[in-house]
């Protein structure tokens, strides 16, 4: 579910803004990140989804290991990217020029799609994905 | 004088015209001081370069209790009537007439909702064609004395609106965000039996480094007494803000805009001067937030729209003689261009 929203996600991207598109490859450089979002696994190399098949992202270059709970409460700005990771509801795994590089990339594609005139759709369809729990949020 | 809102306050629905490289840009800006707090609602159209239309509705409403409750929504279909007198934006109904204007409002998780009726008490103020950045220009009709009678939920209490004080105006033009201009703007709520009503207004360059045009306008008795400018003004700045933390919108900018340059100031003071003349403003802003808005020549930008909640107190003097010296509830607005991520 959440893969297919990725893949959404990207090639609204794409369509819609490919200037960011464009930027995000740049920033990743062929940067490979696996996210496991509530058990869920994905894989992204360059800024473009890898099939599960895929075998050559065994060793991704960063592994970020969430829950889509605490995806929803940084998108809602409940919780900043620095206490997700302080207080370990966002694990992220890998040296520090990776996870420099996916930061920078994450910003490039929300910058890119808050741009994109489908980007509420696809943020209504992550929210609806997301089950009503208690909300984190932040001091 | 008052009335003909129908004509002079419509849409305007201006097109994207072939011979400017700009996007068109129009809102009809709504503020209600009530009990409960200030709620401004924001509706808004935007023509893009490549002919795109867009909505947007901003719902914020700052609580007595120091608590926020906001909304930004934008919608690829919003409804115009072709005479400019109906609005629907996601949900967000805005009816125009010749007596005054129909609001229906809402945050998509219901914490707020407000049906308002807005009714002007004093003619508009309108100001055509003021430059903004190197090829853009906005044009501004104000009615600051508005009363505002209706319904508004918001922090799980009801209140029922009775003349309550509001102010309206609409703007449009054509701009882009992130063009070289920036602006200081604020209402002073009517205060005093003469229902004394301020507006401060400055256009500055991006940085707001440079100011273009600063003016100080003034009602009393429901009349626009005067209008200072340039020189007649001396505005003072200071104050800092406990955190820089603040809540914005949209949200989801926040994660690629953690720090923001944009710190307005948190203590104004304008002191207005002209022959037997004079008002002074001082003003304290206690809450802020900020709506992000996409840099249109830059990817990686945001132009910063502050949203300031607070207190002045405003003293008009004639020939020595006092004419009102009393406290009321302000709105600030600073937009300036310095978001960059970073």
């Amino acid at each position: 579910m959440l893969a297919e929203l990725l893949d959404e996600a990207l090639a609204v991207l794409a369509r819609e803004s490919p200037t960011h598109a464009r930027l995000l490859r740049e920033r990743l450089d062929g940067c490979r990140i696996a996210f496991t979002v509530d058990g869920e696994r994905m894989t992204t190399r360059g800024g473009a989804r890898v099939p599960a098949a895929d075998t050559t992202v065994d060793h991704p270059d960063l592994h970020i290991d969430t829950d889509a709970r605490t995806v929803l409460a940084l998108l809602d700005d409940r919780l900043t990217l620095l206490d997700a990771i302080r207080t370990g509801v966002l694990k992220a795994r890998g040296p520090r020029g990776a996870l420099a590089r996916a930061e920078a990339a994450m910003q490039v594609f929300i910058h890119g799609l808050v741009r994109c005139r489908s980007a509420p759709d696809l943020l209504r369809k992550f929210r609806s994905s997301v089950p009503h729990i208690d909300e984190i949020t932040h001091d | 004088m008052i009335r003909r809102i129908a004509v002079v306050d419509r849409w305007r629905l201006d097109p994207r015209a072939a011979w400017t490289r700009q996007p068109v840009q129009e809102w009809h800006h709504f503020i209600v001081f009530f009990a409960g707090g200030t709620l401004l609602v924001n509706l808004s159209r935007e023509v893009r370069v490549d002919g795109e239309i867009f909505g947007r509705a901003i719902v914020l409403v700052h609580g007595h209790d120091d608590a926020w409750s906001q909304d930004l929504v934008s919608s690829p279909d919003p409804e115009f009537s072709p005479d400019g007198l109906y609005a629907r934006i996601a949900g967000h109904q805005l009816d125009i007439d010749d007596e005054g204007w129909s609001l229906r409002t809402a945050t998509r998780d219901r914490s707020v909702a407000a049906t308002l009726r807005f009714t002007p008490e004093a003619p508009p103020l309108v100001a055509r064609n003021r430059e903004v950045g190197p090829d853009g220009n906005l044009h501004w009709v104000m009615y600051p004395a508005a009363t505002v009678s209706g319904v508004v939920r918001a922090g799980g209490e009801t209140y029922t609106l009775d003349r309550a004080a509001g102010y309206h105006d609409h703007n449009w033009g054509h701009f882009a965000w992130g063009d070289d201009f920036g602006w200081e703007w604020g209402i002073v709520s009517p205060s005093g039996e003469a229902a004394t009503t301020v507006v401060c207004s400055a256009l500055t360059n991006r940085t707001r480094s440079r100011t273009a045009i600063q003016q100080l306008f003034l009602w009393s008795g429901g009349a626009h007494v005067w209008t200072a400018r340039g020189a007649e003004i001396v505005r003072q700045a200071g104050g800092r803000w406990s955190t820089l933390r603040v809540p914005r919108l949209p949200a989801v900018l926040s994660l690629a805009t953690p720090c923001s340059a944009s710190v307005p100031p948190r203590e104004l003071e304008f002191t207005a001067v002209d022959g037997p003349r004079r008002v002074d403003v001082e003003v304290t802003l206690g809450a802020r937030s900020q709506i992000l808005i996409p840099d249109d020549h830059d990817p990686l930008a945001v132009v910063v729209l502050n949203e300031c909640i607070g207190t002045a107190r405003v003293r008009h003097t004639l020939h020595g003689h006092l004419q009102h010296d009393g406290e009321s509830p302000c709105v600030f607005e600073v937009l300036e261009g310095t978001g960059r991520a970073r």
